[in-house]
């Protein structure tokens, strides 16, 4: 087939026909989060935490004929918002088993309209420390996401949705204080609004660093 | 303390902010479908699968265009004709396209491969509607204004005057029958190698005083198919007809509920594409019919309004062409704009 296909976004009215690269980059929101840790059922240590993501993120990113580029590409949301977190972990031998649920609610409309959609995703982790430097892990989460509006209040089609993921971990332990670890995620289910991109796995690089241990 | 705490973490955890049961309005882009972009007013449209190609009649700008459809639909030639051409035919190898005009008595015959003009012949019509093949060297033609139809030798470049009632053609080159859809039955003609001759058997009369749009000839099937509407609009015609070839009996009607514009049929006979003329909430829908059942199998939205003669199937049964009046468009003055059609190609459900 060589058919001519153009895409949303494609169109041949649009500078190159709409087929190139949007680039946005920068520091994105900051979470503040203020945690409490507390005992309940007598033994489970239960963290909660509250805090806000704050709108220093830059929304207003152009390509490069100077459009501004859509908000679901954009750096930063432009609103702040309140997170809530509750997670709590048990140690079974070289095991540690834990699990939390996070979450996002959008408070409303950002400088140009957009609002995103509520956020909440519920994670178990497995993992495995097989000595000071080596640990691994498995993990199961589901992130559900209500849509997103544009234009103070027209519903946007292509986002929300819920989905269920797999993801392996490796790390090691490079001191007390900074970890380096690799994860490996994959879809296990999604049932995604109308028709959205979806990798068939995602690999991450990344690192922690405790401030203060 | 830490109940109340708990209590309303769990409170935003589990409420009604996690449900999302709001629907976007969907609705599509100009970019949402293949479009060839050509903003002109055609009066008939013919594919030849040998040339891999659409040829369309240009009313307004006298003019024949020939689309190469293997890729990226593209204009790929272009030339003059005489005034206000209104209908095409292709001979039986693909090789040679007829064009009756309605502004000037002549008939051009092209050759399909680089449009250049073979032959011009003058004939005794004025207003010409239609015209088709009997054979490679013989036309049959009709005019709005002159009830009888004559035929025109290619070789000879004679004309005769048949007794057939003028209307829309649709020739079985192989039973050597002609099919005439007039304003108020489908007749039926025998070819004697000279002469046409009314078969005893004539269909029922439609009921109405009907402006024929599209006729279309079955040969597998045997059935002709006829796009029709009132003349005056005194009454909603909401089917496609079809009639059996042998005895001109009703073979069916197919409920689109608008007039038919325009038909397609499967070589096979079994898939019936019709293009209807009302629009529903989303927009304007070709319907597919089972030949069998009568009964509708898929829907195809087009980009625009469509419009009569204006749907084609490929002999693969991949792709559908269609014509179609983007109303964005018609955004001016200028004129002729409020009917700027172009070609859209959609793949169809095999």
């Amino acid at each position: 087939m060589n058919q001519k296909v153009l895409f949303r976004g494609q169109n041949p009215n649009l500078y190159n026909g709409g087929k190139y690269f949007r680039e946005s980059y920068g520091l994105g929101d900051v979470l503040l989060q203020t945690r409490i840790q507390r005992t309940f059922f007598s033994e489970i240590p239960i963290v909660l935490g509250i805090g806000v993501k704050l709108s220093n993120g830059k929304i207003n990113m152009t390509d490069e004929f100077g459009e501004r580029i859509s908000d679901n590409l954009q750096v930063g949301t432009g609103t702040v918002d309140p997170i809530f977190s509750i997670y709590s972990s048990q140690d079974i031998k070289k095991l540690v088993l834990s699990g939390g649920i996070f979450t996002r609610i959008s408070t409303g409309e950002n400088i140009y309209g957009y609002k995103y959609g509520n956020e909440i995703q519920t994670l178990i982790n497995l993992d495995y420390i097989e000595n000071h430097l080596l640990y691994g892990g498995l993990q199961v989460s589901h992130l559900l996401s209500t849509r997103d509006y544009y234009e103070y209040g027209k519903i946007s089609r292509d986002r929300g949705g819920e989905s269920y993921f797999l993801t392996g971990k490796i790390g090691t332990k490079a001191t007390d204080n900074l970890d380096f670890e690799m994860t490996l995620q994959m879809p296990l289910h999604q049932n995604l609004n109308e028709s959205q991109l979806v990798s068939p796995f995602i690999i991450q690089f990344g690192s922690l660093y405790r401030f203060g241990t | 303390m830490k109940n109340i705490v708990l209590i309303i973490l769990l409170t935003l955890f589990s409420c009604s902010l996690y449900q999302d049961d709001d629907e976007p309005d969907i609705f599509f882009q100009f970019s949402d479908f293949e479009i060839l972009e050509l903003g002109k007013s055609f009066s008939d449209m013919i594919i030849s699968d040998v040339q891999n190609a659409i040829y369309l009649s240009d009313y307004n700008n006298n003019s024949l265009l020939k689309i190469n459809t293997q890729n990226s639909l593209l204009v790929e030639q272009h030339t003059f004709v005489g005034s206000h051409p209104i209908a095409l035919d292709i001979n039986s190898d693909e090789s040679i396209i007829a064009i009756a005009h309605e502004g000037e008595s002549s008939i051009l015959i092209l050759n399909s491969q680089d449009l250049e003009i073979l032959n011009s012949f003058s004939v005794s019509l004025m207003n010409m509607n239609d015209l088709a093949f009997i054979n490679d060297t013989t036309l049959i033609i009709s005019s709005k204004t002159d009830p009888s139809c004559i035929t025109l030798n290619l070789i000879s470049g004679e004309e005769t005057t048949q007794s057939v009632l003028n209307g829309e053609l649709a020739m079985d080159r192989e039973g050597q029958i002609l099919y005439v859809a007039t304003s108020s039955s489908l007749k039926k003609y025998n070819w004697d190698g000279l002469r046409l001759n009314q078969d005893p058997n004539i269909s029922d009369p439609y009921g109405f005083v009907g402006d024929i749009h599209h006729i279309v000839y079955n040969a597998q099937k045997n059935i002709v198919f006829i796009c029709l509407s009132t003349e005056d609009n005194s009454l909603k015609v909401e089917h496609l007809y079809s009639y059996h070839g042998d005895d001109m009996t009703f073979a069916g009607k197919y409920q689109i509920q608008s007039p038919g514009l325009s038909t397609a049929i499967s070589q096979n006979g079994e898939r019936v594409f019709v293009a209807p003329t009302d629009a529903d909430e989303v927009g304007v829908f070709v319907i597919e019919f089972s030949q069998n059942t009568k009964l509708e199998k898929n829907y195809y939205l087009s980009a625009g309004n469509l419009t009569a003669r204006g749907i084609a199937l490929d002999s693969d049964e991949e792709n559908l062409y269609l014509l179609v009046n983007i109303p964005g468009d018609d955004d001016s003055f200028e004129p002729y704009n409020d009917h700027s059609y172009d070609l859209q190609r959609i793949q169809i459900n095999n």
